[in-house]
């Protein structure tokens, strides 16, 4: 993994009062996947909740606050998704600027991050499901969905295991040998 | 064709125009068929208190009427009673075995008991679902037949037509139909499409055409979209508020998300607090067969509600409160200092909302011994980052 990625972390005032454990876990996470995080430290709230409340003018200056705070950045990321909606399409309290703007278009919910800028490619789902099928002592694997035996089948493949695959239908018609 | 047009009426004069007919012609009694825009007129009140005698003829909206009720969804204006419901109201008005929760005996008792007033009546109206302006006629869409027969069984009828019903011709009808009738019931075409073009043999037929605000609507640039409404209801079919909540907690003629975004362009004190009962998830604007931004406009309209001065002086002060908390980074710390402190500012303002109080239903989160900033300073030093401005390093995508 390359290391020199940077983004700034943006947690969410309820996260930072309510479920401090989420913002550590997506610092660490980033942190794991090579990225430098940096965590600008004046930051509060994206002033969504004023301007859900159709108080937009009262959200003005914490959105410009936000500005301040992410405007260096080329990539913000948030774990949360309403919170990242806000300032990539409701941004419209502070005043438009370039640096608002910019904000705006460089603000990634976290999952977003992973997979469309991180290009994270998991395999662990498909693993994690091999693996407790495996503890079950069962060697058969069978689903009415290909798709996701054709999934298993190369995570299956790539570890070396020895699990045979069949759709239901194979089952039914009587082709299980 | 002997139709007789009366344009641009209001609301009050709407219902005034047809009273008139209907006492020109010394008609006291009316079938009509399910219509809201004579619930947005409120017709049926207007006439029976100058003493006719209404009859509603779908069977969801008889059974609202005999309840005293308005319709609950525009579509199925009984969706919240269930056939047990039913079934003790009938018994209660008609005598009918209250055993009988069965839909074909419900449906029966109502036809024994309707058939004679539509019968009897000397006057029938209709609402339209499209105005065709190419061949002059009225069209409704119903499963029932009910706006045949109360349009087409009495010799005088009256068809009372919002003007934004109004299409140019009918290849524009045939594709209204089909988005109408998929959105609304799931079906390629309803069982009875009816165009009204003209009077029946030796009969009148009266078409008001009614304004009742729609034309200062369509010259505002925010709010014009909902006139593109085609009463399908997919909005509120969709609506995790509605779902939960039904139509007629909404206090208003139309309901769900289409009724929050067109209420208050009728009465905007009235309305004041319907555009918050939405999460703006924008399920019903996905679902939109016209491509209403409808989630958007709720939004739009609790700006509006607050410029107008429409908030409470409890949620001006939170708000107040919010704004100056939340701008300034020493003022929120003081506040969102782990502990009780955090309960006293987050939920007056993150998740303030007088119709639905977070407390009410649900625990508030508890404080944490720690807030994440706190977490940072004493894990990461509370020496600021860098300045970020021009260290930026781009690079190759990241590959697990």
């Amino acid at each position: 993994v390359s290391g020199s990625l940077r983004v700034a972390l943006m947690i969410p005032c309820y996260i930072d009062m309510f479920y401090p454990q989420v913002g550590v876990a997506t610092l660490e996470l980033l942190e794991k996947l090579g990225v430098e995080v940096d965590y600008p430290f004046d930051q509060t709230c994206c002033g969504q909740p004023m301007a859900n409340s159709g108080a937009s003018p009262q959200a003005k200056a914490t959105e410009e606050l936000f500005v301040r705070n992410f405007t260096g950045y080329e990539h913000i990321v948030a774990p949360s998704g309403s919170c990242v909606h806000h300032i990539r399409n409701k941004f419209t309290a502070a005043e438009d600027t370039p640096q608002r703007r910019h904000v705006s278009s460089h603000v990634w919910d976290l999952p977003e991050f992973l997979c469309d800028v991180l290009k994270v490619q998991q395999a662990a789902m498909g693993n994690d499901k091999l693996a407790r099928i495996g503890a079950t002592g069962a060697r058969y694997i069978v689903s009415p969905d290909m798709s996701c035996l054709m999934h298993l089948q190369g995570c299956a493949h790539r570890n070396r295991e020895d699990f045979h695959f069949l759709h239901l239908a194979q089952v039914l018609d009587g082709g299980a040998e | 064709m002997g139709h007789r047009f009366t344009g641009r009426a209001t609301h009050t004069s709407t219902t005034k125009i047809v009273y008139d007919i209907l006492a020109s012609h010394g008609a006291e009694h009316l079938v009509k068929s399910k219509s809201m825009l004579t619930e947005e007129c409120d017709t049926r009140t207007f006439l029976e208190r100058r003493g006719i005698q209404v009859t509603e003829t779908d069977l969801g909206e008889r059974i609202q009427q005999l309840d005293d009720e308005p319709p609950s969804h525009i579509v199925g204006p009984v969706f919240q009673k269930t056939l047990q419901d039913v079934a003790d109201l009938f018994h209660r008005v008609y005598g009918s075995d209250q055993e009988r929760a069965d839909p074909v005996y419900l449906a029966q008792v109502m036809r024994e008991h309707t058939r004679p007033l539509i019968l009897a009546a000397e006057a029938g109206m209709t609402g339209a679902n499209f105005a065709v302006a190419q061949t002059g006629a009225v069209v409704t869409v119903t499963n029932e037949g009910n706006a045949d027969l109360s349009g087409n069984v009495p010799k005088l009828r009256i068809c009372s037509v919002g003007i934004e019903k109004m299409i140019p011709g009918v290849e524009h009808l045939a594709l209204f139909i089909r988005l109408l009738t998929r959105s609304a019931t799931g079906e390629r075409i309803t069982q009875y499409t009816s165009h009204f073009a003209g009077p029946r043999a030796g009969g009148e037929m009266h078409i008001v055409l009614v304004d009742n605000g729609r034309s200062q609507r369509l010259g505002d640039e925010r709010f014009w979209p909902s006139l593109k409404c085609i009463r399908c209801g997919a909005c509120m079919n969709t609506c995790p508020v509605y779902r939960r909540s039904g139509g007629l907690s909404y206090g208003s003629t139309y309901m769900g998300p289409i009724g929050i975004i067109m209420m208050p362009t009728f009465d905007i004190r009235r309305y004041s607090e319907l555009p918050f009962s939405s999460t703006l998830n924008g399920s019903c604007s996905n679902v939109c067969p016209v491509h209403i931004n409808i989630h958007e406009q709720i939004y739009e309209w609790r700006q509006v509600m607050n410029a107008k001065g429409q908030f409470s002086a409890t949620k001006q002060a939170a708000m107040k409160v919010a704004d100056k908390v939340l701008s300034h980074p020493e003022a929120y710390r003081a506040a969102a200092g782990a502990g009780e402190a955090a309960l006293k500012v987050l939920p007056r303002f993150a998740i303030y909302n007088r119709l639905n109080p977070w407390g009410r239903r649900r625990e508030v989160p508890s404080p944490v011994a720690e807030t994440f900033h706190q977490w940072y300073a004493r894990n990461r030093g509370s020496a600021r980052p860098p300045d970020a401005s021009g260290q930026r390093t781009e690079t190759e995508p990241v590959r697990d």
